[in-house]
């Protein structure tokens, strides 16, 4: 399009001067409108993001794995750990047992727990496990067969700490009549923190050498498969199918954990629907004053077109403005939600420090005699929240896309606001001017 | 050469409770180089005239051609080409672009057919420079007296260089002496540029001027 210079040239010429005579009242409120909705939308996602990954993170790689493959073994099988090794794209196979049991520390009561007996070194089969668990203290290898590690919540609840006793439940007797429980003791080697709180609360680990004795006899063996990419879940679930055979059942991690994952889904799509609704908001808001603009400018668009502009040309000098609303605001909106949501902690500490310090200038007022409390305020107190910290994830496709979404409403608006200029006829405005 | 040629013309308007008939039956034809003048009292459609012809306004029935251009036959985006390069209006009001400078609002019609900036900014500094304000070029419109910006509005109408300038009583708006100068500099570059000039007007001195009179009235033309 040859002509469009012209176009560019008088849409920047009205901006500029909108600017020199101090009317950017509209449009500033516009690009603030679309600047706190992109920052809001951004620093959400991250939030959500870090909260959610933080969740399927944990529940991936230490609950559900990409694949489980049930076996009818009561042992592991060196056979089909070799198959599934070998198979492309599987990065890490974890042969385990689960057994639900009790537990019981030196003064405590029976606790309800979930034993997974794993191979000794657990680092060397399933590295991203070890990572998750999150060690907080002892040693991740089960290097003694009555070694047990356990979730600081179950610790606490249990009252035991590192190289503590303590008993699990076991059956023993022949048959189901003359079955009896039998205490078995372990030794607290290790304690972690994975950061979800079930696992935490009602998780341990110990050696699959001993699973026998804490086994009802029911229990087969479990393979926990990681792969290199777990979108390739159901693929790889086929081929381990075929090569396996019938006696195996393959589940994978999205089928294993649907509903939940589900409802992640659902949480985060409802919350981006309302805060996205302010784009809408904002959209009517540009609409507006453009329409309004455009009034303003009647006499100037029908001169414009006196002297030979399309009313299509026309259109596009205002959608240029449109646009160049929703870039601004887009902009300055993801420069502000990427820096919130990098520093939310740190935001949320000053918040803190600052309430603490208003608590305690009132305190001096209205209480002096009481000297000052030495509790600050936290907005996320350790006493009532199981994360102090909030985590953090920015998925930059999803930045993007909120970007893209906040410009395309403001030039969807200004296209919408355009439209008038279709009615505009210019000799009737100008001989009614 | 630019000729019009107008043949059983009609234009009402439908005011809702009546047809009020503009234009009747109106002929015209106006050969390249000839300087007609228009007068009639208001309200007789002299206006009107001038919008059909450049197409700015619907007629009713009938047909205008100008440069072998049925004007009313071409789409949106024709006409607009049409208007830039064949037609140069001026108003009675001078209707520059408050935006832009002097010599921006002259160079403007000649960027919109996508000559290139600089070449349309140098000729409009020669146009500006012919009618003396080379001094004003760079004021905005808010800076220039009535009759620099109706002198600006004169040559504006010239830069894409149109056969036909349609001139809707230039010098209504303007003192006696400021009306004096921009009906010189209209005449000059009209007989300089070798230009058809249609110009509407009150002013019955300015009709000696022409190579022909016309007259409207009750929406009939006659020839004078």
């Amino acid at each position: 399009m040859k002509n469009i210079r012209w176009i560019f040239f008088t849409s920047f010429r009205y901006l500029r001067n909108r600017k020199a005579t101090k009317r950017i009242g509209p449009a500033a409120l516009s690009i603030a409108g679309i600047s706190i909705g992109v920052m809001a939308l951004v620093s959400v996602l991250g939030i959500m993001n870090g909260l959610q990954l933080g969740f399927i993170e944990d529940i991936i790689n230490i609950n559900s794995f990409h694949i489980r493959v049930y076996s009818n073994q009561i042992e592991p099988d060196p056979d089909t750990l070799n198959i599934l090794k070998n198979i492309d794209g599987i990065k890490s196979v974890l042969p385990f047992i689960d057994i639900q049991t009790l537990i019981k520390g030196a003064y405590s009561d029976y606790e309800a727990v979930n034993i997974r007996a794993i191979p000794e070194n657990l680092g060397d089969y399933d590295p991203a496990m070890a990572n998750q668990l999150n060690l907080k203290s002892g040693d991740i290898e089960l290097t003694s067969s009555n070694s047990i590690i356990i979730g600081t919540q179950l610790a606490a609840c249990l009252g035991s700490n590192l190289n503590d006793n303590i008993s699990l439940v076991s059956m023993g007797g022949s048959g189901f009549k003359n079955l009896k429980p039998f205490d078995k003791e372990f030794k607290v080697t290790g304690l972690f923190q994975s950061g979800y709180y079930n696992f935490d609360r009602s998780m341990g680990f110990t050696n699959i050498n001993m699973s026998r004795s804490l086994a009802s006899g029911k229990e087969n063996v479990i393979y926990g498969v990681k792969l290199e990419n777990q979108y390739r879940d159901r693929d790889i679930a086929l081929l381990i199918k075929e090569q396996l055979g019938k006696e195996y059942e393959v589940v994978s991690w999205r089928d294993f954990n649907s509903s939940f994952f589900g409802a992640l889904r659902t949480e985060k799509n409802a919350m981006m629907l309302v805060i996205g609704l302010i784009f809408v908001v904002v959209g009517v808001n540009i609409k507006h004053s453009l329409e309004r603009s455009l009034v303003e400018k009647k006499e100037e668009i029908a001169i414009l077109m006196s002297l030979g502009a399309n009313p299509g040309s026309v259109k596009i000098i205002f959608i240029i403005e449109g646009f160049l609303i929703g870039f601004s605001g887009a902009v300055s909106g993801l420069v502000l939600g990427l820096l919130i949501t990098e520093n939310i902690n740190s935001i949320f500490s000053g918040i803190s420090s600052l309430i603490t310090y208003i608590e305690s200038i009132f305190r001096l007022i209205f209480l002096p005699l009481k000297g000052n409390s030495t509790d600050a305020f936290s907005l996320f107190s350790a006493d009532n929240f199981y994360i102090t910290e909030l985590p953090v994830r920015i998925i930059y496709s999803e930045v993007l896309l909120v970007f893209l979404f906040a410009v395309l409403t403001s030039t969807l608006a200004a296209y919408s606001a355009s439209e008038i200029i279709s009615r505009y006829k210019p000799s009737e405005v100008l001989r009614n001017e | 050469m630019s000729n019009i040629v107008i043949e059983n013309l009609y234009k009402s308007y439908n005011t809702g409770t009546e047809n009020l008939v503009i234009l009747k039956n109106l002929n015209l034809t106006v050969e390249p180089n000839t300087r007609v003048i228009l007068t009639g009292s208001s309200g007789s459609g002299k206006s009107t005239l001038l919008n059909l012809i450049s197409g700015m306004d619907n007629l009713s029935s009938g047909k205008i051609m100008v440069d072998n251009y049925n004007v009313h036959k071409m789409d949106e985006s024709a006409l607009s080409s049409f208007r830039a390069s064949s037609i140069g209006l001026i108003f009675q009001f001078h209707y520059l672009l408050k935006d832009f400078t002097a010599i921006e609002n002259v160079m403007m019609p000649a960027y919109m057919t996508g000559m290139p900036k600089i070449e349309a900014l140098a000729k409009a500094r020669e146009l500006i420079v012919e009618v003396g304000l080379e001094t004003r070029m760079n004021h905005l419109p808010s800076q220039l007296s009535g009759g620099e910006k109706q002198r600006v509005a004169v040559v504006r109408s010239m830069i894409n260089n149109p056969g036909i300038i349609l001139a809707d009583e230039p010098t209504g708006n303007l003192d006696e002496a400021n009306s004096r100068k921009i009906e010189e500099i209209l005449f000059e570059l009209v007989k300089n540029h070798g230009k058809t000039l249609l110009l509407v007007t009150h002013d019955n001195s300015l009709a000696t001027r022409g190579d022909r009179h016309l007259k409207l009235e009750n929406g009939i033309l006659a020839e004078l």
